[in-house]
């Protein structure tokens, strides 16, 4: 019987009816049929999931990234990856990627990335002579870096969900998230070095230090948002509403491009953001209230311990599960989803949950360019005007790129509990 | 009604600031005057609960929440996308409903007993009340929904169009 909220919910889902609904409605629906549980266990659930403190970290984190978009910070980030790996093969394919990456040290999500650095490096590079397919599918890609790099809105709910440690999760995605990174840049450079795109202007020390001095208010962000969660002088959560203050001082009073009549508005929108996103977090734990008092993750240990008792296996196989989900369902709902259901096999397979979380945070930011469903693909598609089956044609190599780093991810935990085993 | 729209977006962002000067001002005080807010926790607790209702009901107005519309967009029928539509506010209507009726249920007994938070001592009803209070408008905007779809419905009334 306890498929059946599963099969609710897909009903719910196909019908168009948002997440956050779709997950109370199938909620209560099987209450009516299946359990003599009171319907008020939902209105509960859903106020006591959120009143959490280390959950916070996530609208922080959401209002720091739309501060940091308007305030200037992506384009003196931009410059400075400029001089620093511009002159490199495959110059500005480099540079995208680099910038990226520090903007993903910044802000919690692929997408917003993904729109911040590729509206500037798109044009740039079109400019630069490369093809505006290709940028446009490496800007997409590079944006699966967003949520591997902490800080990381998918790593918190996976840690909240679970009940690990948010500031182990964090730290976790470290190394991984620069595997991706490489694995990204040596396909760009290959790519970009075979088609003859040019390097972009000669290297000189007088302007990576001139472009350095520019940026470094701006790449100073993540060192104090990590630093100061790795050493324990604030918590995930503080650390997220200090990346808040500290973008708003920047952008003010530094880069002087934000406006302090701007800064309420840019507050309510990211506002709304992050409830959309914390609305999926109170509606998914009465959903996974349910399907955990049902046995549904038992079910599920029982039938992949039937397979095979090897962790690997397992791991192989969720992963290829994930995959797919990450098609169709966007990363916070399915780690919500998934994650107490499947955190708690990996377990009983000995898997460190730290290690199964950035495995699933890995395969859902490569769902943010799988088809049909990929949001970065729709947002290169916005910047470029060009249909997403026409970026697709360039997608191949990126896609093959980064599923084999999440193979490396998945065969080496040690890449992922270096860095938190380092701050016990 | 359109002054308040206006007002609202100032209201949260006025709301989201005071949270990030609390968070900042509280990991200040720790250090440099270590004496730690024993209210900041909480405070930001509460106020993201309301934030959080009041802007998932405002995201949901404006088409904002995260649906997977990729089974629906492939229909070639204007009726049964129609249908859908109703359908899928209709649904949200009667969620709401259930879900504001029975937090009214459970903030009438934290009213009865009186129970207060912990640390500020604030009745605790005053956090179940921001449920209450976002199904209400959360309602009305679905219900609003309900409303111009069926009238769509109407107005295409007999006529199939294939789009």
């Amino acid at each position: 019987m306890s498929l059946a909220i599963v099969g609710f919910f897909f009903v719910f889902l196909v019908l168009r009816i948002p997440i956050a609904i779709a997950l109370a409605l199938s909620s209560v629906a099987y209450l009516f049929f299946f359990m003599s549980v009171p319907m008020s266990i939902v209105s509960q659930q859903m106020i006591s999931s959120i009143d959490k403190f280390t959950l916070m970290a996530i609208p922080f984190f959401i209002v720091a990234g739309g501060l940091m978009e308007t305030g200037g910070i992506s384009e003196r980030i931009i410059n400075f990856s400029r001089a620093l790996v511009g002159p490199l093969p495959g110059g500005m394919a480099l540079v995208m990627v680099v910038s990226t990456m520090l903007f993903s040290g910044m802000t919690g999500s692929g997408v917003a990335d993904a729109a911040a650095i590729g509206s500037v490096l798109i044009p740039a590079m079109a400019r630069s002579g490369y093809d505006l397919r290709f940028s446009a599918a490496l800007q997409a890609t590079s944006g699966v870096l967003g949520p591997l790099i902490p800080p990381s809105i998918l790593a918190v709910l996976y840690g909240v969900a679970v009940g690990v440690s948010i500031g182990d999760m964090l730290l976790a995605g470290i190394v991984p998230g620069l595997v991706m990174a490489l694995f990204i840049m040596g396909t760009a450079v290959v790519i970009s070095v075979k088609r003859g795109y040019k390097s972009d202007g000669e290297f000189s020390f007088a302007a990576l230090w001139k472009a350095t001095r520019e940026a470094f208010w701006a790449l100073l962000t993540p060192i104090i948002i990590m630093g100061g969660i790795y050493t324990g002088i604030f918590t995930p959560t503080e650390a997220a509403a200090v990346a808040c203050l500290y973008s708003i001082i920047v952008g003010v009073f530094i880069y002087k491009e934000l406006k302090m009549k701007d800064i309420l508005m840019v507050l309510y929108r990211s506002g709304i953001l992050a409830a959309s996103v914390m609305i999926i977090v109170a509606t998914s734990a009465a959903f996974s209230w349910i399907v955990t008092r049902e046995g549904l993750p038992q079910m599920l240990a029982d039938w992949f311990l039937g397979l095979s008792s090897n962790p690997y296996v397992f791991l192989f196989a969720v992963s290829i599960l994930l995959l797919i989900v990450g098609c169709f369902l966007d990363g916070a709902p399915a780690v919500l989803i998934l994650a107490p259901i499947l955190a708690p096999v990996a377990v009983s397979f000995g898997i460190d949950p730290v290690h199964f979380g950035i495995v699933m945070v890995c395969c859902m930011s490569i769902g943010l360019i799988t088809p049909p469903v990929g949001l970065n693909l729709f947002v290169v598609s916005t910047i470029t005007k060009e249909p997403v089956h026409k970026i697709l044609t360039e997608m191949g190599p990126f896609l093959i790129a980064s599923i084999l780093a999440l193979i490396i991810i998945i065969a080496f935990p040690y890449l992922t509990l270096v860095v938190p085993q380092m701050m016990r | 009604m359109k002054s308040s729209e206006k007002i609202l977006p100032y209201i949260i962002g006025g709301l989201l600031l005071l949270a990030i000067l609390v968070a900042n001002l509280s990991v200040l005080f720790r250090y440099l005057f270590e004496s730690p807010f024993t209210w900041s926790d909480e405070f930001l607790r509460y106020l993201f609960i309301w934030v959080v209702f009041v802007g998932a009901a405002l995201s949901y107005k404006n088409d904002e929440l995260i649906d997977m519309s990729m089974i629906t967009d492939m229909l070639k029928s204007q009726r049964a996308t129609q249908s859908i539509e109703i359908f899928r506010h209709f649904c949200s209507l009667i969620l709401i409903f259930v879900i504001t009726w029975q937090g009214l249920d459970i903030m009438l007994g934290q009213l009865r007993t009186g129970e207060v938070s912990t640390s500020m001592e604030v009745p605790i009803w005053l956090v179940t009340f921001s449920l209450v209070f976002s199904g209400i408008i959360w309602i009305a905007f679905a219900g609003e929904k309900v409303f111009k779809a069926v009238k769509k419905w109407d107005k295409n009334n007999g006529e199939e169009v294939q789009i």
